[in-house]
C-alpha cells in the first residue's frame, strides 16, 4: 500500500470515529429503519474512501457533517430507486403468463443492469425517457411513439437526441 | 472525465445523428450527410464512437421487460399523479406492433398524410372501398374528398386494390397512374417509379403527356421523360403484401438491399460475396431469422457492429 493510501486510511478512520454515530442518528428517522441506516453508514464511508481524489476531497472538507450527509442523501435516493425497481420487477414477473426461467444470479445481474440504466435516465423528463426506452429497447418506430405520447414526430426526434446526448455525457463522466 | 467544449459540441451533433439514424426513415442523402459529418473532424469520429457505445449498450438491454420495469419504477417514484395514464402506456410499451398486425383505418379527414415505419405495413381503406397497403417505410398523401380518390406516393411502395365500378389514381413525382377495378403496386425509386399490375389494366400518364396502358401480369418503369420496356411480372412480385420475400436465384447484394428495407439501420453486403446466389421464401417480419438463415445456407458470416449496423462478409 502506498503512502497516500495510508494517510487516507487514517483520515477516514478518524472521520468514522468522530461522525459515524451522528450519521447513524441522522439517517435512522429518514429511512425509518435502524438496520438500513447502519448499512447506509457503512456505504457512505466506502464512498468516501473510493471517491476519485478521495484524500484531496477530505482535505478540502470544512463541514464533515455536510459532506457525509450529501453522500448519504445520494445513497438514500439510490436505495429508494433500487426498492422501486425491485418492486416493479416483481410486479412485471407476476404479470407474466408463464414463470420466467431465470436463476438468482441472472436476476441480480439483470436488476443491476436495470438499475444502472434507470440511474442514467433519471435526470430526463418523463416523456423524453419514455420515448427513448420505447425506441431503443422496444424498437418502436417514432411515428408510433409520437402517437402514444401525444406529441409530433419532430418532437420524438428531439427527445431521442436529447436522451442520447445526456446518456453519452453521463457514461463519459460516470466512467461507464 | 472533464469534457471540452469541442467534445460537447461533437456529442450534441452525434446525438442528432443518433436520433436521425434511429428514426427508421434514413434516406441515402442522410447517409452521405452523416458520412461527411463523421469525416469532418476527429472529435466527430470520437463522438460517434460514444454514440455506438450507447447503441451497443441499449441493444444489449433485454426487452421487453426492461422498459416495463423502468416505467413502473419511475411511476412508483412519481406517486399516483398519472397512475392511470401511465399504466396504460406501460402495457402498450411491451407490445411493439410488427408486420402482420395491419391496422385498418377509415378515412374522414380532408387531406391526410400517412406513413408506415420501417418493418411496418399499414392497411388503409378509402371511402369508395379501395384499399391501400403501405409497405415498410412508405408515405402517402391522400385526398379522399372527390369521387375518385387521389393518392400521392411520397416514399416507398403501395399496393392498391380498387373494387368493381370504382376508380383510384396514384401520383408519383414521375407520373400518374389511373385504374378502375384492379390491383396494382407502385414503388418509388430515386430516379424512377415502377408499376406492377396484378388485376386489370392501369393507365400511366407522364408529365410530358406521354401515356401507356399496362395490362395485368405486366410491369413497367417510368421517369418524367419516358417508359422502360414493358416486362412480364416477376414471380411472386406481390409476396411482400403477404409479408413474404420470395426469391429465386437472386444476387446476394440485391437480396440484402431488399431485406434492408424492412430493418432499421444499415445492412450491407461486402463486395466479395455480392455475387453469391440465393433462393427461398422468407418472412419479412423477422429479418433476424433471415440473417441467421443466410449464415447457414451460404459461405457468409453476419457481422454486427450494433443492432443497427450489420455487414455480411465472407465466412
Amino acid at each position: 500500500m502506498s503512502t497516500p493510501d495510508v494517510a487516507l486510511n487514517s483520515q477516514v478512520s478518524q472521520l468514522y470515529r468522530a461522525q459515524s454515530k451522528w450519521l447513524h442518528g441522522w439517517l435512522t428517522p429518514r429511512v425509518n429503519c435502524t438496520h438500513l441506516a447502519a448499512d447506509l453508514v457503512q456505504d457512505v464511508f466506502v464512498r468516501v474512501m473510493t471517491a476519485a481524489d478521495a484524500a484531496a476531497k477530505l482535505e478540502a472538507v470544512r463541514e464533515p457533517k455536510g459532506y457525509l450527509a450529501t453522500i448519504a442523501r445520494r445513497l438514500m435516493i439510490d436505495h429508494l430507486r433500487r426498492v422501486h425497481l425491485e418492486r416493479a420487477w416483481l410486479q412485471v414477473l407476476a404479470e407474466q403468463p408463464e414463470a420466467l426461467d431465470i436463476s438468482a444470479e441472472q436476476r441480480l445481474s439483470l436488476l443491476q443492469t436495470l438499475f444502472e440504466l434507470d440511474a442514467m435516465l433519471a435526470a430526463l423528463g418523463a416523456n423524453v425517457r419514455e420515448a427513448f426506452l420505447l425506441s431503443q429497447v422496444d424498437g418502436m418506430p417514432y411515428k408510433r411513439i409520437a402517437a402514444q405520447l401525444g406529441v409530433s414526430e419532430v418532437t420524438v426526434r428531439r427527445y431521442i437526441a436529447k436522451a442520447a446526448e445526456h446518456c453519452m455525457i453521463y457514461s463519459l463522466t460516470h466512467g461507464q | 472525465m472533464a469534457l471540452s467544449a469541442e467534445q460537447r459540441t461533437a456529442l450534441r451533433q452525434a446525438a442528432h445523428w443518433y436520433s436521425q439514424l434511429n428514426s427508421g426513415e434514413v434516406q441515402p442523402s442522410d447517409h452521405s450527410a452523416w458520412q461527411s459529418w463523421l469525416n469532418a473532424a476527429p472529435a466527430n469520429a470520437w463522438a460517434w464512437q460514444q454514440a455506438e457505445r450507447l447503441q451497443t449498450r441499449m441493444s444489449a438491454t433485454p426487452a421487453p421487460a426492461t422498459s416495463r420495469v423502468l416505467s413502473l419504477a419511475a411511476h412508483g417514484r412519481h406517486a399516483t399523479r398519472r397512475r392511470v395514464v401511465k399504466a396504460g402506456l406501460v402495457l402498450l410499451g411491451g407490445s411493439a406492433l410488427g408486420l402482420g398486425s395491419y391496422r385498418e383505418m377509415q378515412y374522414s379527414p380532408l387531406l391526410a398524410d400517412e406513413r408506415s415505419g420501417v418493418g411496418e405495413q399499414r392497411s388503409l381503406t378509402l371511402k369508395n372501398g379501395s384499399t391501400l397497403l403501405l409497405n415498410s417505410a412508405s408515405a402517402v398523401d391522400i385526398d379522399d374528398t372527390r369521387e375518385q380518390p387521389h393518392v400521392r406516393l411520397r416514399q416507398g411502395e403501395i399496393m392498391v386494390e380498387v373494387p368493381e365500378q370504382q376508380r383510384c389514381s396514384v401520383v408519383t413525382r414521375h407520373g400518374s397512374i389511373a385504374a378502375g377495378h384492379s390491383r396494382f403496386c407502385v414503388r418509388l425509386f430515386d430516379d424512377a417509379s415502377k408499376l406492377d399490375v396484378f388485376g386489370q389494366q392501369a393507365r400511366v400518364t407522364l408529365a410530358s403527356g406521354q401515356a401507356m396502358e399496362v395490362h395485368g401480369g405486366q410491369s413497367c418503369q417510368f421517369d418524367g421523360k419516358g417508359f422502360s420496356a414493358v416486362q412480364t411480372l416477376a414471380n411472386a412480385a406481390d409476396a411482400w403484401s403477404r409479408g413474404l420475400l420470395i426469391v429465386n436465384d437472386q444476387r446476394l447484394d440485391t437480396f440484402v438491399t431488399e431485406v434492408s428495407r424492412y430493418r432499421p439501420g444499415w445492412l450491407h453486403c461486402a463486395p466479395s460475396v455480392a455475387g453469391l446466389r440465393i433462393s427461398g421464401t422468407y418472412r419479412l417480419d423477422d429479418t433476424e431469422q433471415i440473417l441467421r438463415a443466410l449464415a447457414t445456407s451460404l459461405p457468409v458470416q453476419v457481422q454486427r457492429r450494433t443492432r443497427f449496423w450489420v455487414t455480411i462478409t465472407a465466412a
